[in-house]
C-alpha cells in the first residue's frame, strides 16, 4: 500500500506526475514554466488534465549552467509554499538531489521527495524521514548528477536496477522512511544507453515484483527518440506506447509532461485490466 | 381499490440490459434517468397496495426465470423496495396473441382474492433510428405510437391487436408482454400515467403505471 500526503493507494492505482520546472534551460519545455507565474499555471493545468502530484523541479538533469543549492532553493521553495496554500490535497513531489533543498522544500510542505539521481546525497534519505516525507529511490548506475551517460555498460542493466534501487529503499526504511512511503524508479535514461532504457522498459515486472511501488520517468526522453528516430517534438505517441507497457506490467507512477493524453492511456489500461470499469458503455445493451 | 380481476396497480418498464448494474461501467445519464422512471413507476404500483406481485416478461425458448426480461424485473423491484412474494409469468417472445391473452387471463383468475400487482417488462422497436440496433424502419414509429396511445389513454385492452409479424420484423421485445397484459385486464377500464416515453439507444422504451377505475 502506497501512502503519499495522507491518502492511501492500493496496487492498482495509476497516478500521474506531473512535470513542473521552475527551470529555465530543461529540455521538453525549455524554460515555458520558469517565471513563478507560468509555473503556476502550468501546476493549475496539470491538475484539471487529472494529475495527482506534481513534481516541482529547479534543475535541468542534464549538464549546464551551475545551479548551486541556495539558486535551487530560491526557484523552488517559495514555489512549493504557494502551490501547498492553492492546492492542500494536491501531493507535492520536489525533484532534487540535494538534502539542503531537501530540508527547505520539506519545511513549506513537499509531501514527496524524488531523488532522481540515484542516492548521490546520502543525506538526502535522512531528511525524507525526518520530515516524514515520500521517497523516490532511483537508479542512475552510480553517476553523478547531470552527467551523460558515457560508455556505460552492465552484465545485467536490470539486475544493476534491481539490487541499487532495492538497495537504496531498504536504506531508507532502515533510516526512517515509512516503507509505505518509498517508490523505486528505473531511472530510464539516467546512467543507461538506448538499449539499457529499452531492457528496463522490457522486464519492468521484475522492478514490480520486489514489492515497491513503482515510478517511471519516460515523457519524451532520448530512448523513445533513439527507438524511432524522433526529435523531441515527435516523441508522445512513443512515450504514451511506453506508459501503457509499463502500465501494464504494474507500474504505478508515472512522470509525465503531456497529462491529458497520459491520463486517457491510464484509464484506458486500468479499463483493459478491469480494475476500472468503462466510462459509458451502452453498445449493444440498449 | 380493486377490480374483478383481482388486479389493483400495473405498471410497464422496459428491460433493456443497460438497467442491470454496473454494466454501463460508470452511470450513464440517460440510463439513469430511465432508471428513476422505472422506479417511480414500481413506487405507483406498491403504493397502490397489492399484496403480492406477479412479473410479466417474454422469454427466448429455455430462460424461464433467467429471462432478461425477469431479472430486470426482479432487479427495479429490489431496487425500488419492494417487499412483497414476487411471482413470475414467462411467455415465449413469439407466442401467437391468443396464447398471451390466455395466459394473462389465467393470471388474473388465479387468485382473485388477492390484491395483485402487475409489473410488466416490455419495449417497444429496436429499429427506431439509422444509428438503432436494428437500423431504421419507417414502420417503426407509428406501431410504437399505437402502443404508447393504448398505454397513456389507460385502454390496454387495445394491445391485444398487435400485429405479431410486424412487431417481430421491427425487433419489438415486448408484445408478448403486453398481450398478457391485455388478457388480464380485459374489459377493465383505468387511468394510466406515462411516466417515461423516448429512445435514447434507438429502442422505445415507455414505463407508465395503471390503476383501475374506481
Amino acid at each position: 500500500m502506497l501512502e503519499l500526503a495522507g491518502r492511501s493507494f492500493d496496487p492498482d492505482a495509476l497516478l500521474i506526475m506531473a512535470i513542473v520546472n521552475r527551470t529555465p534551460d530543461s529540455f521538453y519545455d525549455r524554460g515555458a514554466t520558469y517565471a513563478f507565474g507560468k509555473a503556476l499555471d502550468r501546476v493549475a493545468e496539470v491538475v484539471a488534465a487529472g494529475a495527482e502530484i506534481v513534481d516541482i523541479g529547479g534543475v535541468k538533469a542534464a549538464p549546464g549552467d551551475e545551479v548551486d543549492a541556495a539558486e535551487e532553493i530560491r526557484r523552488t521553495v517559495d514555489f512549493v509554499a504557494r502551490v501547498r496554500a492553492e492546492y492542500p490535497d494536491l501531493i507535492i513531489s520536489v525533484d532534487t538531489w540535494r538534502h539542503e533543498v531537501a530540508r527547505e522544500v520539506c519545511l513549506a510542505g513537499a509531501d514527496l521527495l524524488n531523488d532522481a539521481w540515484g542516492g548521490h546525497d546520502p543525506k538526502l534519505a535522512e531528511v525524507a524521514a525526518e520530515f516524514d516525507a515520500a521517497l523516490v529511490c532511483t537508479h542512475a548506475g552510480g553517476v553523478p548528477p547531470r552527467t551523460r551517460p558515457h560508455r556505460i555498460s552492465y552484465d545485467d542493466v536490470l539486475a544493476d536496477v534491481l539490487g541499487r534501487t532495492v538497495g537504496l529503499a531498504e536504506r531508507a526504511a532502515g533510516l526512517g522512511v515509512s516503507r509505505s512511503k518509498i517508490l523505486i524508479d528505473p531511472g530510464h535514461d539516467f546512467g543507461k544507453n538506448t538499449w539499457h532504457s529499452l531492457e528496463v522498459t522490457r522486464r519492468l515486472a521484475e522492478l514490480v515484483a520486489t514489492g515497491w511501488p513503482v515510478l517511471v520517468s519516460l515523457s519524451n526522453k532520448d530512448f523513445v527518440g533513439e527507438a524511432l528516430d524522433l526529435p523531441l517534438d515527435q516523441r508522445l505517441l512513443g512515450t504514451l506506447a511506453t506508459t501503457a507497457i509499463c502500465a501494464w506490467q504494474g507500474a504505478t507512477v508515472f512522470r509525465a509532461h503531456n497529462v491529458t493524453e497520459t491520463r486517457q492511456v491510464l484509464d484506458m489500461v486500468a479499463a483493459i485490466r478491469g480494475s476500472q470499469p468503462p466510462k459509458r458503455a451502452v453498445r449493444g445493451l440498449a | 381499490m380493486r377490480s374483478p380481476n383481482g388486479i389493483v396497480a400495473v405498471a410497464g418498464c422496459p428491460h433493456p440490459p443497460l438497467l442491470l448494474t454496473g454494466i454501463t461501467g460508470r452511470p450513464v445519464a440517460e440510463v439513469e434517468q430511465l432508471r428513476a422512471a422505472c422506479l417511480a413507476a414500481i413506487g405507483e404500483l406498491l403504493a397502490a397496495g397489492p399484496d403480492r406481485i406477479v412479473l410479466v416478461g417474454g422469454a427466448r425458448p429455455g430462460e424461464d426465470d433467467k429471462a432478461l426480461s425477469i431479472v430486470v424485473g426482479r432487479q427495479l423491484l429490489r431496487e425500488a423496495g419492494c417487499q412483497l412474494p414476487v411471482e413470475h409469468v414467462v411467455v415465449a417472445a413469439d407466442s401467437p396473441p391468443a396464447d398471451c391473452l390466455a395466459a394473462g387471463r389465467a393470471v388474473a383468475r388465479s387468485d382473485g382474492a388477492a390484491g395483485l400487482g402487475l409489473l410488466v417488462m416490455a419495449d417497444g422497436s429496436a429499429r427506431r433510428s439509422l444509428k438503432a440496433p436494428g437500423y431504421l424502419d419507417e414502420r417503426a414509429a407509428p406501431f410504437d405510437a399505437g402502443v404508447e396511445e393504448c398505454l397513456a389513454s389507460g385502454r390496454l385492452a387495445g394491445l391485444a391487436g398487435l400485429d405479431p409479424e410486424l412487431a417481430a420484423e421491427l425487433l419489438v421485445a415486448g408484445r408478448a408482454a403486453w398481450q398478457v397484459l391485455a388478457g388480464a385486464v380485459g374489459e377493465a377500464t383505468g387511468s394510466s400515467r406515462l411516466h417515461y416515453s423516448a429512445d435514447p439507444f434507438g429502442v422505445w422504451y415507455p414505463v407508465f403505471s395503471w390503476v383501475p377505475a374506481r
